[in-house]
């Protein structure tokens, strides 16, 4: 006869190896989401975003940190919150107080965030660059129409002249032209396709990007 | 014999040590440093005075930093302004390559931190870099150098 340490019931409660192991990954899914899944829309809004670029806004999070983010040091730079701003002279141009205020005022960040991409947007305007707003750009297979955001994001890449976005547009959009890639061979033209769609009418005043509210006006019937 | 045994023990010893020199240099430092606080005008023609006149409209003070060098293939210059720098400070630099009797032609188009420093390789044509992502971590950047239309 052989006797089991455990009741029955208990050992077909017993999870499997494999259920184990999909257990920690679902774990450490959820600890990454957590750690670099940024800020909501949401919880964007709370801090002051205005609510018709939340989503962009939450999308650039996304590839940037969460409110209390401060980075690794880089050559004696670090970044801090939800935008990654760092502390080698943008931080300070849009930021007059210390980087622990900073961390700690989530709307201090939404306001830094909102003038700089005024400042881009600005920038991009001076040189042309909107005039890509509505051209079609294909890269890697995706294609995507321009969009305003498309041009706040790839700003990413420097919004003046000689930059990345500046070379594309005087490419005549060629994705493989030369001077549109970074550093680490990214194309500008990604970051064109990622960044397209959005609503970003509080940096351009005008709204070329898709909402998910319903529409307003009412309905005769 | 002996003073011919010297002279060649020291050819080989000088060239060794240039040899070792040669091979520590990765390539030709460009340091960037600010050459024109408060610029109106870029003396090198590489911004135009409405370039700069734009930084001052966004509330900063317009600055040119540049790094130049001369080496045998001509005058490279690396101008960078902070009126173009991204969330992590990241700003767009311009890698110049000027010749005599000839116009100076745009060679690779970096992002640094301000004051930052590019490796220009020893056979020109790798730039070399030290950049910060977006979400801020450090990451070496590689950009082709040969002429931007």
């Amino acid at each position: 006869m052989i006797i089991s340490a455990s009741p029955p019931i208990l050992s077909w409660l017993r999870p499997g190896m494999r259920d184990v192991g999909a257990n920690i990954g679902l774990a450490f899914g959820l600890i990454a989401s957590f750690a670099f899944a940024g800020q909501s829309a949401v919880s964007l809004i709370a801090a002051g975003m205005p609510a018709d670029c939340a989503e962009y806004a939450s999308n650039v999070t996304a590839s940037e940190g969460s409110f209390n983010s401060t980075s690794p040091s880089v050559n004696g730079v670090r970044c801090y919150g939800a935008f990654q701003f760092c502390d080698s002279g943008t931080l300070q141009s849009y930021w007059p107080g210390t980087k622990d205020d900073f961390l700690a005022d989530p709307s201090a960040q939404v306001d830094a965030w909102l003038k700089y991409e005024n400042d881009q947007w600005a920038q991009a305007n001076r040189l042309g660059l909107t005039s890509m707003v509505g051209q079609q750009v294909c890269y890697n297979g995706t294609c995507a129409i321009i969009s305003q955001s498309s041009i706040l994001k790839a700003c990413q890449f420097g919004c003046g002249k000689g930059g990345k976005l500046y070379n594309l547009m005087q490419a005549g959009l060629d994705c493989n032209a030369r001077g549109t890639k970074d550093g680490a061979g990214t194309s500008v033209c990604a970051y064109l396709i990622s960044g397209a769609g959005y609503n970003v009418s509080c940096v351009t005043r005008s709204n070329d990007g898709i909402d998910c509210l319903p529409a307003g006006g009412t309905k005769n019937e | 014999m002996r003073s011919n045994h010297w002279l060649l023990g020291g050819i080989v010893a000088t060239g060794v040590a240039f040899s070792g020199a040669a091979h520590a240099q990765q390539g030709y430092a460009l340091k960037l440093e600010q050459t024109t606080p408060d610029a109106r005008h870029d003396p090198d023609g590489v911004w135009d005075d409405e370039d700069l006149a734009f930084i001052r409209k966004t509330g900063q003070v317009p600055a040119i930093y540049t790094a130049r060098i001369t080496t045998p293939a001509g005058e490279w210059l690396l101008s960078q302004t902070n009126g173009d720098c991204n969330m992590q400070g990241m700003c767009t630099a311009l890698l110049i390559l000027k010749k005599q009797g000839r116009e100076a032609v745009t060679m690779a188009n970096p992002q640094l931190p301000l004051g930052g420093t590019a490796m220009l390789s020893l056979n020109y044509k790798k730039l070399v870099t030290k950049e910060i992502d977006q979400d801020g971590h450090a990451v070496d950047g590689v950009y082709e150098v040969a002429p931007i239309p």
